[in-house]
């Protein structure tokens, strides 16, 4: 069994030898940190899928740490900076959106335009159904083809490994065949699997679900939902319908985690900041960090959105997940000697 | 599409206005901008840092054209370079006419190949031909299953093999079942596999060996971000294919995927994917794109979706009217049908020069309203319709109830039909439209 980092290290093993090998073949053995390397670092940055915001930020980072000892810029300084940065802007995400709520909108001189989109109310009641209130619900969101589904498998497996007892719904009542893809991983993985006919109400699988687990002893639902791109409002708005629905039987939120595919690019940064404006998004799935994807989106989601990742999918089978550590993830990111 | 990117050139355009002449100095900034938002949008780093390169070259070099502000000729030097880099002409599907034609769909997971291969079947249903899909995804949970549906959907035969057979072996059975079937166009869809996956990778050349393929398509998300080329390039290199499908186009991304595959494989990009339903699905138009990049307005497709969707007869006879001055609510009821008939307002407004960007963010179009308008006039009587003057209280009161609204909604529909047949007059009065604009607006063609 491999251990984290090394897991780390292998999903990052290109992005790594690109980044690394394109640092080493700029630095030599040491250069003077001027404005055409300041620019190649930032472009390199870049390239990893980190944005320009980002990008611009860690390469004025690393221009004043590297002034203040004299200028001279070589590998192991230069890396040991990004790692540091990367590292601190990963562990030290906290969500910096949320979602508008009722509240917001009765303030007086609330923005009448905001007013306006999707609100998710506050609730302070206590749950409709009491036995409810112990299930922990988890939330899957993201955009079509992210890996949604498969997360789902992999996350409930981690979590039936660690003595817990798991239904997954079959939220996802519009994609063609996406029940039955659910139901094979139920089977798959000895979870309980809770499913209506295709076109259903989400929230209503959601709320069966729920129910379901107080009746059948299970104390975590996995709720699955169809991918949604995030400029579809219709769309979005189902979605914190159903967070009412679940909010309401069981008395607090569910656990909303955004999937992120990997490969994606600056794009993640429109997604995440439209889940995170609809519903409370607590983190991301960062999906298919498998050997090349850059998955340096989540490095900008984190810096300007607080929203940190806390799982990564690496791989085909079920036991491909793991609890994500921003040291870790920074270190093999980064490290030194490019090969694996 | 493209949205952001629109709203970033345009922003760096804005400073250039103004300027008597292109230096290195005033030019810089908007090349910085340029280089900024092009890289915002995913474009690859080397395919944007060369693009700003030629366009400063282009721009420095060149005499400050006559009648044309420094700004707009930026936007022309860049405008011809996207469009280069886009592709240049509009690639299409080669498939032969004859015999039985074979598509092959590969790409990453979730990149959105099966439903692709859903929206490629009914299109070439559409286009009389008949398809056969094969499921040669024999990996992921359900995979075959959704294919099933989708086909279902589409009303095209399907074949699929449960019995753990390998993919080329389902094809070859699959081009069988056509032949069978007398279907002309096979369509495999493929298991989503990574480009470094040297087996998978193989699976593919051992389907291509066993059924040769006329066309092999990449299907790329538009969301990819800096690895998009590199994707490109792999299967290119391991696999080889004939064309690239863009994906998820009707979501935000801006789609630098799109601007450097071309540019960097040679490969054209021929259809895109612009939203959920089987029937969005739509050619790629380099040189339309490239314009709505620039905020140049996509008016190609209006005008498109005019021609195909727009009664000409009718709108020949409202022109009429319109120039005679005798717009009743009558004609009023057929314009708005007629631009029902093109899709959502909004969506059409978005087509318009300088409607692109974030220009519609803000605006509430609510379609809805052309429903009540309609209702309104459908809660008239005939001769209501063609002397709105007749609509005294009681029939405003009448139309109200009839049409589910109140009496000062039909009010303010009567202002507006008032205000617009003045206009109306006034225009016929100045000498037509033409010398109208040229009055009102200072512009137009002389």
């Amino acid at each position: 069994m491999m251990s984290l980092f090394e897991r780390f290290r292998a999903g990052l093993r290109k992005t790594r030898h690109s980044f690394v090998g394109g640092l080493q073949r700029l630095l030599g053995g040491g250069v003077k940190l001027d404005e055409d390397t300041l620019d190649a670092i930032e472009e390199l940055l870049i390239g990893a899928d980190m944005g320009v915001q980002s990008a611009v930020r860690i390469t004025r980072t690393i221009e004043s740490r590297l002034r203040e000892t004299g200028g001279e810029a070589d590998l192991p300084s230069v890396l040991r900076v990004i790692r540091g940065d990367v590292r601190q802007i990963l562990s030290e995400a906290k969500p910096k959106v949320k979602p508008l709520t009722w509240d917001d909108a009765l303030e007086p001189g609330a923005d009448r335009k905001k007013g306006r989109k999707i609100r998710t109310p506050v609730a302070a009641e206590p749950p409709a159904r009491e036995s409810a209130a112990d299930v922990r619900v988890v939330f899957v969101v993201g955009v079509n083809g992210t890996g949604k589904t498969t997360s789902i498998a992999k996350l409930g497996y981690l979590l039936q490994q660690r003595g817990h007892r798991v239904l997954l719904a079959a939220g996802d009542t519009f994609r063609a065949a996406a029940v039955e893809q659910i139901q094979v991983w139920a089977e798959r993985i000895g979870a309980l699997c809770v499913a209506q006919a295709p076109g259903a109400d989400p929230a209503a699988v959601a709320y069966d679900a729920i129910n379901a687990a107080v009746a059948r002893g299970c104390d975590t639902v996995i709720v699955d939902t169809a991918g949604r791109l995030h400029t579809k409002t219709n769309l979005m708005a189902e979605l914190a319908k159903v967070v009412r629905v679940i909010r309401k039987l069981t008395g607090h939120d569910p656990q909303t985690l955004l999937v992120v595919d990997a490969n994606t690019g600056q794009n993640g940064l429109a997604q995440a900041r439209v889940f995170a404006e609809t519903i409370p998004v607590e983190g991301l799935i960062l999906t298919k960090l498998d050997g090349t994807a850059k998955g340096g989106i989540v490095v900008a989601i984190a810096e300007t959105l607080g929203l940190p990742v806390l799982y990564v999918g690496m791989g085909e089978t079920v036991a491909d997940l793991a609890e994500f550590d921003p040291g870790t993830f920074a270190d093999a990111l980064f490290a030194e000697s490019g090969d694996v | 599409m493209f949205q952001d990117l629109t709203r970033r050139l345009e922003g760096a355009m804005r400073k250039l206005a103004g300027q008597p002449q292109l230096t290195e100095d005033n030019i810089k900034e908007a090349l910085r901008e340029i280089r900024l938002a092009l890289l915002e949008a995913d474009v690859h780093y080397q395919v944007a840092k060369d693009l700003v390169a030629r366009v400063r070259e282009q721009a420095l070099g060149q005499q400050v054209l006559q009648g044309l502000q420094p700004a707009q000729q930026v936007v022309k030097i860049v405008h011809e370079e996207l469009k280069r880099l886009l592709g240049g002409e509009t690639a299409s599907l080669q498939l032969p006419a004859k015999g039985m034609a074979t598509v092959m769909v590969l790409g990453l997971q979730g990149s959105g190949k099966t439903t692709f291969c859903g929206k490629l079947a009914r299109q070439l249903q559409k286009e009389g031909r008949r398809p056969l899909l094969v499921a040669a995804d024999i990996y992921r949970p359900a995979a075959i299953d959704q294919l099933e549906t989708i086909a279902g959907q589409v009303g095209v035969p399907v074949f699929s093999d449960r019995v753990k057979r390998s993919a080329p072996q389902i094809v070859k059975l699959g081009q069988r079942k056509a032949r069978d079937n007398d279907c002309d166009v096979l369509i495999v869809d493929t298991a989503g596999r990574l480009h470094i996956d040297q087996t998978l990778l193989q699976e593919l050349n051992d389907i291509d060996k066993m059924v040769p393929m006329d066309e092999k398509l990449l299907v790329l998300d538009a969301m990819t971000g800096q690895e998009a080329v590199h994707i490109a390039e792999q299967f290119a290199a391991q696999v080889g294919y004939d064309g690239v499908v863009l994906t998820k186009l009707d979501g935000d991304a801006r789609g630098g995927a799109a601007l450097s595959v071309k540019e960097i494989t040679g490969k054209p990009i021929k259809l895109v994917g612009v939203g959920e339903r089987l029937d969005d699905l739509e050619v790629f138009h380099p040189d339309r794109m490239a314009s709505r990049i620039l905020g140049m307005g996509d008016v190609l497709t209006l005008i498109e979706q005019a021609e195909s969707k727009l009664d000409l007869d009718e709108a020949q006879l409202l022109a009429d009217r319109f120039a005679q001055g005798e717009f009743s609510l009558e004609d009023f009821q057929r314009q708005i049908k007629q631009v029902k008939r093109m899709g959502s307002f909004k969506g059409v407004l978005k087509l318009l020069p300088g409607m692109g960007g974030g220009a519609l963010d803000d605006i509430d179009v609510d379609d809805e309203q052309f429903s009540r308008v309609e209702a309104i006039i459908n809660s008239m009587t005939r001769q209501e319709r063609r002397k709105p003057d007749l609509i005294n209280g009681s029939r405003r009161k009448r139309i109200a109830r009839g049409s589910g609204t109140n009496i000062s909604q039909v009010n303010k529909l009567l202002k507006q039909y008032r205000d617009m047949r003045r206009m109306m007059k006034q225009i016929n009065a100045a000498g037509g439209l033409q010398e109208f604009g040229r009055r009102v607006l200072g512009a137009g063609p002389r």
